[in-house]
């Protein structure tokens, strides 16, 4: 086993590569190393032989390309391979029968939540909602692949030459709607045959149930967050479903009912947009290889409507004239005072223990303004090597001009 | 060669439309088209001794040739060729003929039908809406790929440009496996054996 981390590098450093021979692979199962030898060529035209053989090596020797067993011939990495195709949209189509397997694993779920609401088995009820929405994401997931799978076997249809007869053409389409889209649309139908929405209205009442209930009865928040991330899974499954569905139809309907006309043009516009859908826009026109026309524009400059209307107003203009509110009389200040406070500590820390302290302060130095006492009363307090202890009871004091209601510290040496 | 600049009737305005980057159409701009066709000879070596290209086009279009693209056409271009592609296959899959093309009225609905069907490709170029193609078509029809008439897009035949880019590239980009089985051969003579011991 080849560290992660370093496939991860390589696939980086060959992604080239790796992307020519995931596209091949909807056709090949593994590739001589001939071959491989001739794909290097043309994705890397530049290289020299030995390059081309040294980075085949290298291929091997980092697991991208894995011997067959029993043969000589080399395969793509199994993870690598469903990674790339992953990120290229391309994929296989999936069995309806899969999704009908999963219905059945997501009742069964409900089942295990009512039952685990039942007894208020919080550790089963917290595996049915994820046993629940691990089945939601893989359907979501496979709906995902399936309509890319259902749009390039359309494009393949579309694209493959105009000169085949039709039902040798057509037959993966046709195939792809009598498996797929068909059983697809009885699974799926709104009304009273599809099992597919009246299951999900029944997750949707189940889960709404159950969070109520953890809502009234009380529950660990996390499991409410849990479950109600379920009934949004859920949401998102009800609105992409039938979007899907009538995706792959609306692909395939135009091929099966024979109406669409071939010619060069539509096939290769068929690939095109296929390589668009795949790799986007970008890296499917390269470089400058659209058309293209001359753009020059002669510019003027004029002054705009909105600066003359601005001139205007600055012909126009006097000045405002802001009042300042008038000064006042009023000694709101506070006067400075003198206090010595090194000799207030010195005195305090001989006074030790001081059982009220704002006592103490008003005895000692009740000539001072009062906030100044009350800044003494906090520094003193406040000191590293004393302990304060407030009162238990509160006392009120007048001071000179305010009365204050506090419990009065108790000083005592730590 | 001398050329009589008084047969040139149309000078100045084919000049003028040429060189803002316009296509000239033959059934929209006739009497352009008559002159430049008449006295081609004249008018392509005129404009080449100023620097351009001029491309005449059997099809019924005419054009200056440009390799640079500024990155507002560079943009516009991209955009109109993903549209053109999907209304292409969407009028392919109504069973329309596709090279009769000038003969399509491209109308809101029309668009909306495209948006409906390609959301998924149109919204990675941000343009998942019916107004976001109009204005596409709007900058097209300003350089005469697309006409504006009875409330409807018409294309012209310029837009032959692109689809001869879409079946060349069609051409270019299929993976295929066989196309090398000469070049395989020989190297499985040469040094399939090397091979075998470099890689094993």
């Amino acid at each position: 086993m080849i560290n992660p981390r370093s496939l991860v590098r390589a696939l980086d450093k060959h992604w080239e590569i790796i992307e020519y021979l995931v596209a091949l692979g909807q056709e090949h199962i593994a590739f001589d190393r001939d071959e491989l030898l001739g794909v290097l060529n043309k994705v890397y035209p530049q290289d020299t032989d030995e390059q081309r053989l040294e980075r085949l090596q290298q291929l091997v020797n980092n697991e991208l390309l894995i011997a067959m067993s029993h043969s000589d011939s080399l395969q793509l990495n199994e993870n690598i391979s469903q990674f790339v195709s992953g990120l290229l949209h391309e994929h296989e189509l999936g069995l309806s029968d899969i999704l009908k397997a999963r219905i059945v694993d997501i009742q069964a779920g409900l089942e295990q939540l009512q039952q685990a609401m039942e007894s208020r088995d919080m550790a089963a009820l917290q595996t049915g909602a994820i046993r629940i929405d691990k089945q939601l994401r893989q359907i979501l997931q496979q709906l995902d692949q399936d309509s890319h799978a259902i749009q390039a076997i359309a494009e393949r249809a579309k694209s493959s030459d105009e000169r085949m007869p039709l039902d040798y053409r057509y037959r993966e389409v046709l195939e792809a709607y009598d498996q797929y889209v068909q059983p697809m649309e009885e699974l799926m139908d709104t009304g009273a045959g599809g099992i597919f929405y009246p299951l999900l209205e029944r997750a949707e009442t189940v889960l709404e149930s159950v969070v109520r209930v953890l809502t009234i009865q009380g529950g660990l928040y996390s499991h409410q967050q849990m479950l109600r991330q379920v009934g949004f899974r859920v949401k998102d499954l009800r609105l992409n479903g039938r979007v899907a569905l009538k995706q792959c139809t609306n692909t395939l309907m135009p091929l099966r009912e024979e109406i669409r006309r071939h010619n060069h043009l539509s096939a290769a516009i068929g690939q095109l947009l296929g390589a668009v859908r795949k790799k986007g826009l970008d890296r499917t026109f390269p470089g400058q290889c659209l058309p293209v026309w001359r753009k020059e524009r002669s510019l003027t400059i004029a002054v705009g409507p909105e600066l003359l209307g601005l001139m205007e107003q600055v012909r126009g203009y006097q000045s405002k004239s802001v009042d300042f509110p008038e000064s006042t009389d009023d000694q709101l200040l506070v006067a400075l005072e003198q206090v010595d406070e090194e000799a207030i500590h010195r005195h305090f820390y001989c006074s030790l223990p001081i059982p009220d302290l704002m006592r103490w302060l008003i005895e000692h130095y009740g000539a001072f303004q009062d906030a100044t006492l009350l800044k003494l009363y906090h520094k003193l307090i406040r000191l590293p090597d004393v302990n304060a202890m407030p009162n238990q009871e509160s006392v009120r004091v007048t001071l000179k001009q305010i009365a204050i209601q506090l419990h009065s510290h108790v000083m005592e040496s730590a | 060669m001398t050329i009589d600049l008084k047969q040139l009737s149309q000078l100045q305005a084919l000049f003028r439309v040429l060189s803002s980057g316009a296509h000239i159409n033959r059934l929209q701009d006739t009497e352009l088209w008559l002159d430049l066709e008449k006295h081609y000879a004249s008018y392509e070596s005129l404009f080449s001794a100023l620097g351009f290209a001029l491309m005449l086009d059997g099809r019924g279009f005419a054009y200056f040739k440009t390799e640079q693209a500024s990155s507002y056409t560079g943009k516009l271009t991209r955009r109109l060729a993903l549209l053109l592609m999907l209304l292409f296959e969407y009028q392919a899959d109504q069973g329309l003929h596709l090279f009769q093309f000038q003969q399509w009225r491209i109308d809101g609905l029309l668009l909306d039908k495209l948006c409906q069907h390609y959301h998924a490709m149109l919204e990675a170029e941000e343009m998942a809406n019916s107004q976001a193609l109009k204005e596409t078509l709007d900058r097209a029809a300003r350089v005469g790929f697309a006409l504006f008439d009875d409330s409807s897009y018409w294309l012209l035949p310029a837009v032959h440009r692109y689809l001869d880019l879409f079946e060349e590239l069609a051409q270019a980009d299929k993976p295929e496996l066989e196309q090398l089985a000469p070049e395989s051969t020989e190297t499985y003579d040469n040094g399939d054996g090397e091979i075998q011991e470099d890689v094993v």
